[in-house]
């Protein structure tokens, strides 16, 4: 993923942080980064490494396309609402 | 870590450090900085105004550069073991940036000054502004270009 602006990664991640209540610092430490870091990533303002996107998706138990995107997602409310 | 990783590491992360991380302010702070150097070249220059001009230029020049590292959380300063891989990228890429930047203005900088008559100690100034800039180049690049950190949530 490196820090290519030319493809920008979209994430879940302050989506799942709010869910479970966990705080940028909470998230930075158990992943081993700067909070500020995890701000970078959420705004989209950097593109993280494999190894740490793999960490954050691991630490969420989810897969890593369940975090990380190259599209925007969908809203959660859609996927609800045409269940 | 070394004592003074250490506490560079403690101040870097503190509660001041962490007020310094919008990017207005960093930008007033690279031009602050670069005031200072320019500051410091003008007191080398006017020597026989005295050495406390001199002094009251560095202490002020210092003060600016004590700042910049706290708001860019000293990763220029730290060893990478300290830092996460966006704060090597950012360092990185601001020394990449630098490397165009510096001799663009050293280069302007010389022609400025070999189309005027100055005497030895102006040029001694001059010199001492360039090497202050060129040396501080990869942080002022890094401070300029950060995007704004909006808090812990």
């Amino acid at each position: 993923m490196g820090n290519n602006k030319e493809i920008e990664f979209h994430n879940r991640l302050k989506l799942l942080r709010a869910e479970r209540s966990i705080s940028r610092k909470q998230l930075a430490e158990a992943v081993g980064v700067h909070p500020q870091t995890i701000g970078y990533i959420e705004r989209r303002q950097y593109n993280l490494s494999l190894a740490l996107a793999m960490r954050l998706a691991s630490y969420f138990g989810l897969t890593l396309d369940a975090v990380f995107s190259p599209k925007p997602f969908e809203p959660l409310a859609n996927d609800v609402l045409t269940r | 870590m070394t004592y003074f990783q250490e506490r560079l590491y403690g101040n870097v992360n503190g509660p001041f450090a962490d007020r310094l991380q919008n990017r207005a302010g960093r930008r007033a702070l690279v031009l602050a900085t670069l005031l200072g150097a320019a500051w410091v070249g003008v007191a080398f220059s006017n020597l026989e105004h005295g050495f406390w001009w001199l002094v009251a230029a560095a202490i002020v020049f210092e003060s600016c550069i004590l700042l910049l590292i706290l708001s860019l959380r000293g990763i220029f300063e730290l060893k990478d073991d300290l830092l996460d891989e966006y704060q090597i990228s950012v360092r990185n890429n601001a020394y990449k940036a630098s490397y165009g930047l510096v001799l663009v203005f050293l280069l302007v900088l010389a022609t400025i000054a070999a189309g005027m008559e100055l005497p030895r100690y102006s040029v001694f100034g001059i010199a001492v502004f360039a090497f202050l800039v060129s040396a501080l180049a990869p942080r002022l690049v890094s401070a300029w270009n950060l995007e704004d950190d909006r808090g812990q949530q």
